[in-house]
């Protein structure tokens, strides 16, 4: 099959999915009673304060509530690591680019974040993707990166490294995002 | 401290086969255990969509449909462990980092919900039919596809769950409701994007043999995800009276 035809029933699935609901919805039993003042706890459910009262500016209420993502920190001067990920491997620059690592993807942020690509955060990710290559080989260098900064590095554009596809996945929806206080339909990107 | 997700003991209960293909079995690894993750960690947007509809007043029966997708989610998680367990890898990984639920406080509970179904439902979950149903395509009869096929169905439901209520709810709204979901849409299609693309790498092309494994190309999965929102989204979101077209012109990533 080509790859024309695959996309062509690709979308038909997602379009059947969402143009045969509209018959449901024509005439069909509705769902939902008025949106009312249900209040009531009892199914496990957080409730949120009620809708009337005006949101405060720069503040967020969530029904699951979890630490807010860092923003990523500024990055190293380019170069600092000497990092290749060409064999043999630089335990130095292992080190080295840990640090780069860390920096630019904090252990509390988001796994999807996306900082600037500099050059070394790119020869950093490449050797990081390299070294769990080496590892999933079945030779582990002894202090070697860990998964999420496998991960964070997915994202980065510019990388060397083949296959960068091999650590994402655009699978399982993300959770929904808020609307700025404000927004309307002329406002700018800030 | 980030959380670690190890799903080991279950996936390894269900491992499929699959095909021996030696040079892409890293490459599998990584991507299936991507998947593991994401699809894992989205049980708790399903969860919390459950708590608005409830919120909203639907019918209990919405509510448990939408909750039992969470479930499908975890299952999905496993399912995708088994494939990492099934190529000799672990199916072990950081979970995912838990991002914020919004609770859209400025707006009644349903137009409250409706917001995070566009999200959810008519957006993240109608572009992964399209690129999980193209992988399914192109992946030969056998374990692995049987496997996708099973996910692929669970993601057709939670999909049209969310554009069953849109369809229903969002005529009824007046137009000020309207104007201020179209709103939510610039802000909800740059969400999708940045997620999307970052998921997505342009330069991700592994050769014909990957499709066997579920590895696609990434500049032809971007070309779907761009087709998917252009003929699908934008269409229907329009149908019920939206202006789908203007927010996804005019989407703005959110910070």
């Amino acid at each position: 099959m080509d790859r024309s035809e695959v996309r062509r029933i690709a979308l038909l699935g997602a379009a059947k999915v969402a143009f045969s609901t509209a018959l449901v919805g024509c005439g069909g039993a509705s769902a939902a009673t008025a949106p009312a003042s249900n209040q009531s706890g009892g199914d496990g459910c957080t409730r949120p304060v009620p809708w009337q009262t005006p949101p405060v500016a720069g503040t967020t209420t969530t029904l699951a509530t979890a630490s807010a993502p860092a923003a990523s920190a500024a990055l190293p001067p380019s170069g600092i690591c000497q990092a290749s990920s060409r064999p043999p491997i630089d335990g130095k620059a292992v080190e080295c680019c840990k640090g780069v690592l860390a920096t630019a993807f904090p252990k509390s942020g988001p796994m999807t974040g996306q900082p600037s690509a500099t050059p070394d955060l790119v020869a950093c990710c490449d050797l990081a993707l390299t070294v769990r290559d080496d590892h999933l080989a079945g030779a582990p260098p002894p202090d070697s990166f860990d998964f999420s900064t496998t991960y964070q590095c997915c994202s980065v554009p510019g990388l060397a490294h083949g296959f960068s596809s091999r650590t994402c996945s655009p699978w399982g929806p993300p959770a929904p995002p808020a609307l700025p206080a404000g927004l309307d339909w002329l406002t700018e990107v800030a | 401290m980030m959380a670690a997700l190890d799903l080991r003991e279950l996936s390894s209960l269900v491992r499929p086969d699959v095909p021996r293909i030696p040079h892409l079995v890293k490459s599998a690894i990584e991507t299936w255990r991507g998947r593991m993750v994401n699809e894992h960690g989205s049980a708790r947007v399903f969860e919390a969509l459950a708590c608005q509809l409830a919120l909203a007043g639907f019918a209990d029966e919405v509510v448990r449909e939408c909750a039992s997708f969470a479930d499908e989610e975890r299952t999905h998680g496993i399912l995708c462990g088994a494939v990492v367990e099934a190529l000799g890898g672990e199916a072990l990984a950081p979970a995912l980092a838990e991002a914020p639920i919004p609770a859209h406080e400025d707006v009644s509970p349903l137009e409250a919900v409706l917001r995070n179904l566009l999200s959810v439902s008519c957006m993240s979950e109608t572009v992964a039919v399209s690129l999980i149903g193209a992988e399914r395509v192109a992946m030969p009869p056998g374990a692995l596809h049987d496997l996708l096929t099973r996910i692929y169905a669970d993601e057709v439901g939670h999909a049209r769950f969310g554009w069953r209520i849109v369809h229903e709810q969002v005529p009824r709204l007046d137009a000020d409701a309207k104007n201020r979901l179209g709103i939510y849409l610039r802000v909800a299609f740059g969400h999708l994007e940045q997620h999307e693309l970052a998921h997505i790498p342009a330069d991700a092309c592994p050769p014909p043999e990957g499709a066997a494994l579920g590895l696609c190309s990434g500049a032809e999965a971007r070309e779907l995800f761009y087709a998917t929102i252009e003929q699908v989204i934008i269409p229907q979101l329009e149908a019920v009276g939206l202006e789908a077209r203007r927010a996804f012109e005019t989407r703005i990533a959110p910070s």
